[in-house]
């Protein structure tokens, strides 16, 4: 079960994340991180969660967003809050 | 105590990795840690006793809210007020001894005031410990730090290897290493440390050390009156790299004396040279820096206006491009940039090198917006104005250094004039005999001759062009030593370049490996590296 909620939204982070950097080659997995996507810096980080927290309607607070390491977590992350 | 000395490197690190080495043997991690720490404050005590009470004091009132801080019985509220009080008493302790003489100077300024100001000595490394101390309150107050001793948190802010200018470690990257330190001492711990050091050693003392002979007598001209074109760009492209093989040098060195006890710092330094835009210079140049600026300052500023922004366009389709633009982006990036400055050194001059690079960082961003409305083919965009970004990235880190290397502004002014061809080219008379018939040439395009010297110009340049060319071509020591985990954070893909770099025979050999050929090599760089130590020179980031 926790596996299936894993792999929907991490999909639906996929969708996400090509439309955000403006990419359709993007295929996210857990360890995925910053510096493995060109257009991941730190402005495009605030766009993509913020978009992430309207397409959840959930919300981050800052420390949360600094503790961030790779996708994986941000999985996680987005399931403790739904 | 520099990295760069006899008494360091002769005395201070092979005394306290023997005995590190021997009391792992114990296994006793008490005994290894309580050693790091006693230490770390002895070598922050060689260089002025007086200031180990400050440090000590500033450890034991950063330990204590951090208790309360972790505390699951102090109530919320409490922990926010403990949080902006410790911040607050984190950044007065800084400004009073950083910004006392700047905010008098200001007022002096606005008012015409005459508020007399004695200058105090800057204690070591204060901006430093300021920040890796208030990432510990934060990270506290968000329950992201398991107890700690303080044993422990004396060597988490006060490890020597990266107490004086970093980097500005977190406290979860540090304390699983520090857990287990008893067992870190291992023999390839013990190469790979040593190799980082002296590749270190010999950026600082060879590369750094020696530009500077060409770089200071032009700042010094400079204060005096006007500087001629070339020199103005040997100014800035001469300081630029002396700090680039400084830093780059210091940043190997903490890497190599931590790794000696076992410990992996993160990266700070990345061929920031080499970054095709602003943006990624940010993400190469003292890394953790920009990791605490982003994280602290820039991301808190930039998404509330974000979701702003982001609500308003749902709600009506008008565009709100240009207001988002600002909110959302040029004003955190400015705020942040100033605060970077101001953080460098007090000072208008770093003030306006941050704005400055504020002002890059946004217009690479606005670029980026815009670039889609213009350019459909984004790969063949890449591959044609890939050394236009090269180039243009240079050429604003270049101007910009000149005004963090400056004694104030109208002397960085007047170099920028310069650098820009306003008060003319001349090039030195010395030079100009020497051309035979290109100097008619010259002469009829405009450009004449001056009474600089002539050599300091030709040895100048031809520094420059060679520091230059090995900042931009060469991998750096972290790729050199990628198969050892050279550093945290260090990821292959993000040097893909320099990972193409490699895949023949001959530049293969620079991949360092354990075994006689590289003991050989770094035992040359080190003899090298201890002869050329004569002249003491302090690290450039020391001084902040």
């Amino acid at each position: 079960m926790g596996s299936m909620q894993h792999d929907y939204v991490l999909k639906k982070l996929n969708k996400t994340f090509c439309e955000v950097f403006d990419n359709d080659d993007i295929v996210l997995t857990d360890n995925i991180t910053a510096a493995d996507i060109e257009e991941w810096d730190s402005l495009a980080n605030v766009r993509l969660l913020v978009q992430i927290e309207m397409d959840f309607n959930i919300n981050f607070s800052s420390t949360e967003i600094a503790d961030l390491q790779n996708v994986g977590e941000l999985v996680d992350l987005v399931i403790s809050r739904i | 105590m520099l990295f760069n000395s006899y008494e360091f490197i002769l005395v201070f690190l092979p005394f306290t990795v023997v005995v590190f080495t021997l009391l792992s043997r114990l296994d006793s991690r008490r005994h290894s840690l309580g050693f790091l720490a006693f230490v770390s404050l002895f070598f922050y005590g060689w260089w002025n006793p007086s200031y180990l009470i400050l440090i000590s004091i500033s450890l034991v009132v950063n330990y204590a809210l951090g208790v309360f801080l972790q505390s699951e019985q102090t109530k919320k509220h409490w922990k926010t007020l403990l949080l902006i009080l410790g911040v607050a008493l984190n950044l007065g302790l800084l400004s009073y001894y950083k910004y006392g003489g700047f905010i008098v100077q200001i007022v002096n300024d606005i008012g015409n005031n005459n508020i007399q100001w004695t200058n105090i000595i800057l204690p070591l490394a204060i901006s430093f410990f300021t920040f890796q101390q208030i990432t510990y309150l934060i990270d506290s107050a968000a329950n992201r730090v398991k107890h700690s001793d303080f044993v422990e948190y004396i060597v988490f802010v006060a490890f020597f290897p990266q107490l004086i200018a970093g980097p500005i470690v977190h406290h979860k990257e540090m304390m699983p290493q520090f857990r287990t330190i008893e067992l870190n001492v291992s023999k390839e711990n013990l190469q790979v440390g040593l190799t980082l050091f002296i590749i270190g050693l010999l950026k600082k003392v060879i590369l750094a050390d020696s530009i500077s002979d060409y770089v200071a007598p032009i700042y010094d001209d400079a204060a005096d009156g006007t500087v001629t074109f070339f020199q103005a760009w040997i100014a800035g492209v001469g300081f630029t790299l002396q700090i680039y093989f400084d830093f780059a040098g210091y940043s190997d060195m903490a890497l190599g004396a931590a790794r000696m006890f076992g410990i992996v710092l993160p990266m700070n330094f990345n061929s920031p040279l080499k970054a095709s835009n602003i943006i990624d210079f940010w993400s190469r140049w003292h890394i953790t820096l920009t990791r605490f600026l982003t994280d602290y300052i820039f991301t808190p500023l930039s998404i509330k206006a974000t979701r702003k922004t982001i609500l308003r366009k749902e709600k009506q389709s008008s565009s709100t491009n240009s207001a988002g633009f600002i909110t959302c982006l040029a004003i955190p990036t400015l705020v942040t940039m100033f605060l970077s400055g101001l953080w460098h050194g007090a000072g208008y001059q770093f003030l306006v090198w941050g704005l400055l690079h504020g002002l890059f960082l946004v217009t690479n961003h606005g670029w980026r917006m815009m670039l889609p409305y213009f350019i459909s083919d984004k790969k063949k965009y890449e591959r044609l104005f890939r050394p236009v970004g090269l180039i243009t990235t240079l050429v604003s880190v270049f101007s910009a250094m000149i005004f963090f290397r400056a004694d104030n502004l109208t002397i960085a002014t007047g170099m920028i004039a310069s650098m820009f061809g306003l008060n003319g080219i001349t090039i030195p008379e010395g030079v100009f005999v020497h051309l035979g018939p290109f100097a008619d040439l010259l002469l009829n395009i405009g450009v004449g001759t001056d009474y600089t010297a002539g050599s300091q110009l030709t040895y100048g340049t031809l520094y420059c062009i060679a520091l230059l060319l090995l900042a931009i071509i060469l991998p750096n020591s972290l790729d050199m030593m990628r198969n050892y985990n050279p550093a945290l954070n260090y990821s292959l893909k993000r040097n893909e370049r320099d990972e193409l770099f490699f895949n023949n025979k001959l530049t293969s050999l620079l991949i360092w490996r354990p075994g006689r050929v590289w003991a050989v090599i770094c035992g040359a760089g080190f003899a090298v590296g201890l002869m050329s130590l004569q002249k003491l020179s302090v690290f450039l980031y020391w001084q902040f």
